[in-house]
């Protein structure tokens, strides 16, 4: 009978590590599920800096890439691009235009008031090589009379590779009272697939999350983008 | 008599001078024109599959792209179908841009929408640059495509120029720059060139219930 209660513990204990290690983010709360996942956008516009900046390699003008993304946004550079052309180039300039139509049916969330941020978009303009700030850039809150939960956080990726972590945004979330310092987003790709804990509590909470961004000095101008991510388990 | 020799001269001097070659006047003609740059474009929605809305999740819980009743193969509308609010979706392989111009300098390519994602069952709107996002696809032939809900992206904007020729649901709009164009999504350097975008969807959480619709004009002027 002992032999048979040794087999039985050792077959669950068994059992809990491997769930604990494939279950991703949600290893260290195994006996919880996902229940609301929330988004806030984040939109870096970076000016360069003073100084310029040539990265090494950088493709020349005629190097043989067809064509480029240029993706660059209100804020990143000139209110208008430059297309003025001189009176011996062009007597008419010809443009086109198609388009396309975007539909959506909406309807409510079941789980909106469960977790939720006042804010859906964070907008962050610098110039490389300095650090922004925003206090209280948005709140997260959770809404619930769970007596025991866990909310996690982090990036969905980086702003671009290692040119321009993720890390270099920092929060400080708090309920009352911000926290002795900033501390990096961890960004989910590169923490091995995991967010990190942001609280362990129960009941209503509003978090307060001020960040500060680290603007890399080689950072090119332009605009970049990822997204805090707000996991709440029970 | 010397009035003779002379109208004697005078018609000898007459006579040479038809006789003798005199040197021609020359002088060079520059001959210009202007050769007017020429784009053509051809948008195609939806055009690879599995186009279509996946809701955004991390890794592999990616799930196979679902559409509304508006999109069709090549064509018809981007119709996320059915989505909650307070929720993020990617749209798969959303439009493809072909673009020939004969302008060696390239082109540039304005995206921006007449409204604002505007709610036809109520008639309230949600910002578009907060709502709707574009990011870089694949072509889905040779390369499939690798975003997820969560992949880097960037607003729309309503335009601020004047719009006209409709834009209601079923007529397409124009939008009238008047030589001031706003921030290029994209740029080619060579005459021409394929775009591929993904569209995003992040639904607003105070986003009322109905059906929306914008319209997203693409523009392309040569360089």
């Amino acid at each position: 009978m002992n032999k048979y209660v040794a087999r039985v513990c050792l077959l669950a204990i068994a059992t809990c590590a491997a769930y604990a290690a494939f279950a991703g983010s949600a290893g260290a709360s195994f006996l919880q599920q996902q229940r609301a996942q929330r988004a806030v956008y984040i939109l870096v516009n970076v000016t360069p800096g003073p100084m310029g900046y040539a990265p090494s390699g950088a493709a020349a003008f005629g190097s043989g890439i067809a064509a480029s993304m240029a993706l660059r946004q209100r804020g990143a550079g000139a209110a208008s691009d430059d297309v003025a052309f001189g009176p011996e180039v062009l007597l008419a300039q010809a443009t086109n235009q198609s388009s396309v139509r975007v539909e959506a049916a909406v309807s409510p969330d079941p789980t909106a008031t469960l977790l939720y941020t006042n804010n859906q978009t964070v907008i962050m303009n610098g110039v490389a090589g300095t650090t922004v700030t925003q206090a209280c850039a948005y709140t997260v809150t959770v809404n619930t009379t769970q007596k025991s939960w866990t909310l996690y956080h982090g990036l969905s990726n980086d702003f671009s590779g290692s040119t321009f972590p993720g890390n270099d945004l920092l929060n400080n979330s708090y309920v009352s009272t911000p926290n002795a310092k900033a501390t990096p987003f961890v960004v989910y790709p590169d923490n091995s697939n995991q967010f990190a804990i942001l609280s362990k509590s129960g009941g209503n909470a509003t978090f307060c999350v001020d960040l500060t961004l680290n603007l890399p000095a080689n950072v090119p101008g332009g605009a970049y983008s990822s997204n805090a991510i707000y996991t709440l388990y029970y | 008599m010397r009035t003779r020799i002379a109208a004697c001269a005078l018609a000898m001097a007459a006579i040479v001078s038809t006789i003798v070659p005199v040197r021609a006047a020359t002088g060079g003609v520059t001959v210009k024109w202007y050769a007017q740059a020429l784009v053509k474009i051809a948008l195609t929605p939806n055009y690879s599959s599995p186009f279509g809305a996946v809701k955004a999740a991390f890794g592999g819980n990616q799930n196979t792209p679902t559409h509304g009743p508006d999109a069709s193969p090549n064509s018809g509308a981007v119709d996320f179908g059915a989505v909650l609010a307070g929720s993020a979706y990617l749209y798969k392989y959303a439009a493809h841009l072909n673009v020939y111009t004969n302008d060696n300098s390239g082109f540039n390519v304005y995206a921006e929408g007449a409204a604002d994602f505007y709610n036809a069952t109520d008639g309230s709107s949600q910002s578009l640059n907060q709502t709707l996002y574009y990011l870089p696809s694949a072509n889905g032939v040779t390369q499939s495509d690798p975003n997820t809900g969560f992949s880097p992206s960037f607003p729309f904007y309503r335009t601020a120029a004047s719009v006209s020729g409709g834009g209601s649901f079923n007529s397409a709009p124009t939008i009238n720059y008047g030589g001031s164009y706003p921030p290029a999504i994209s740029t080619s350097m060579n005459p021409v060139g394929d775009f591929y975008y993904d569209y995003e969807l992040r639904v607003p959480p105070m986003a009322t219930v109905g059906a929306y619709y914008v319209w997203i004009v693409y523009t392309v002027v040569p360089r």
